[in-house]
């Protein structure tokens, strides 16, 4: 019962305790005023006070019904805007939260990409590093193989050196005409001379002796190279020079770059077939001495500028050179620490770029 | 006119001797021990020709040891080898009058020979 009438709505409740009130009013009332009361007038004038009473009473009723409920709705429809603000507050604060975990996120994720990058480097470096070490025990290996073949080369070229001579003395005292010997010998003696030459050069090929003297200008090196060269390869060819005035000092060996401003002016006057011109600068450049060395030769055939520093690889004919020559100065820059860069165009010469690292002021 | 030559290869030595033997007493030794025991017994004699590499003792080592005891003879270094830092400073010093590279040219020992003289 109990149960029932709270399952029953508010406006059904009322209205069925407005109709069983109104009816036990008035089937009881009148009976009841009418036990006590026998006077009609009076009767009639009390009914009137009963009729006052009643919607008092009603009034009281629905007042106090109407004002329970809405107090529930109102609480209830209050409670819900409390809740609705606390769920946005909520919605706001998580989503505040989440925006600070993608930032952090995002940020963490910029940290994995930076660390990458510089595991990357550092890996790069590493494989550099690894690579420059391999180089180096290569060319300390091979720089000790050379030395070793060209001792066991040298001393039994030295029997067939000193051998010759003795042949050559013994007919020399002997009678008659020896004109075939001369040439035997010659070729003998030409032999030992490119043996050793080339031995030599292989040698120097794997030189990374370092024994460094400053000094304030490359100009004398570069003239003392100048007088290394033919005169009569100077008559045919024009060279023009142009020394920087900047002071600056280096470190370097200067036989070595010797070799090789005489072996770059040699390549550029065999370059140039008849008459022409080779134009040597200096410059100073930010923390580098730069030398270029520009000929108006034939210039390199692009498939031979890749080939340029291959020991052994020339055009030369025999005789003429061994393919030693730029392997070798290749080797001199690099053991001083700096670039060389060749650029070529066929028949209309070639440019030879070397930058040296200058001692800070 | 005493000359000595040390070199450990035999054929190098014979060489040496058959070609200049005409005009010069060579002695030969096969290393620096001998060299050393052979200029004792030969105070006449007027420069040294040494072989760079030999056993025991190098030639630098040899001539360091022998100019000490007879510092007034000219001595020569034969290498097959490149001129060393360490060979340089022996010139430099003057420890070495030349250093020579194999093959040498007999003309040029001649003509060592003959500046000594």
């Amino acid at each position: 019962m109990h149960l029932f009438f709270r399952s029953v709505r508010f406006e059904y409740k009322i209205t069925l305790l407005y109709v069983l009130l109104g009816g036990f009013w008035i089937l009881f009332s009148d009976k009841l005023l009418l036990t006590f009361v026998h006077d009609l007038n009076l009767v009639s004038e009390l009914q009137t006070y009963k009729g006052w009473f009643y919607v008092l009473i009603t009034a009281l009723f629905l007042f106090s019904f109407l004002k329970s409920h809405l107090n529930k709705l109102r609480d209830t429809e209050h409670k819900l805007i409390v809740h609705q603000e606390t769920m946005q507050e909520t919605i706001r604060e998580k989503t505040e939260r989440l925006n600070i975990a993608i930032q952090n996120l995002s940020d963490k994720n910029k940290l994995i990409v930076a660390q990458n990058d510089k595991l990357k480097r550092t890996l790069n470096d590493l494989k550099q590093t690894q690579n420059q070490l391999v180089q180096v025990e290569k060319m300390a290996s091979l720089g000790q193989l050379a030395a070793g073949l060209s001792h066991e080369i040298n001393n039994p070229l030295n029997f067939i050196l000193l051998g010759i001579k003795g042949i050559q003395s013994s007919i020399a005292s002997l009678d008659g005409s020896h004109h075939k010997c001369d040439l035997y010998i010659r070729s003998v003696h030409e032999g030992i001379d490119r043996i050793s030459k080339v031995v030599k050069l292989f040698n120097e090929l794997f030189n990374r002796k370092k024994d460094f003297v400053e000094v304030n200008s490359i100009s004398e090196i570069i003239e003392a190279s100048i007088n290394e060269l033919e005169l009569e390869s100077l008559r045919r060819v024009v060279l023009h020079k142009k020394y920087t005035s900047d002071t600056y000092s280096l470190d370097c060996n200067a036989r070595q770059l010797q070799y090789v401003f005489v072996n770059l002016l040699k390549n550029a006057i065999d370059a140039i077939p008849g008459e022409g011109k080779i134009e040597l600068f200096t410059r100073v450049e930010n923390k580098s001495l730069l030398i270029s060395v520009k000929d108006n030769g034939v210039g390199i055939s692009p498939a031979h500028i890749t080939r340029l520093a291959d020991p052994f690889f020339t055009t030369k004919s025999p005789g003429d050179g061994v393919g030693l020559g730029l392997s070798i100065v290749l080797n001199i820059i690099n053991n001083h620490e700096g670039t060389i860069d060749i650029e070529s165009k066929e028949k209309e010469g070639t440019k030879v770029k070397i930058l040296l690292p200058i001692n800070n002021k | 006119m005493k000359i000595l030559y040390v070199d450990d290869e035999e054929i190098n030595l014979m060489l040496f001797e058959a070609i200049l033997e005409e005009k010069y007493e060579i002695i030969t030794a096969l290393d620096g021990d001998i060299a050393l025991e052979v200029m004792a017994k030969n105070p006449d004699i007027a420069i040294v020709f040494s072989d760079m590499k030999m056993p025991n003792m190098s030639g630098l080592q040899f001539i360091a040891e022998a100019k000490e005891k007879y510092p007034q003879i000219p001595y020569y270094l034969l290498t097959g080898f490149d001129i060393s830092d360490e060979i340089q400073e022996y010139i430099n010093r003057g420890d070495i009058v030349n250093c020579l590279r194999k093959p040498f040219d007999m003309d040029r020992i001649i003509w060592e020979i003959e500046k000594v003289m």
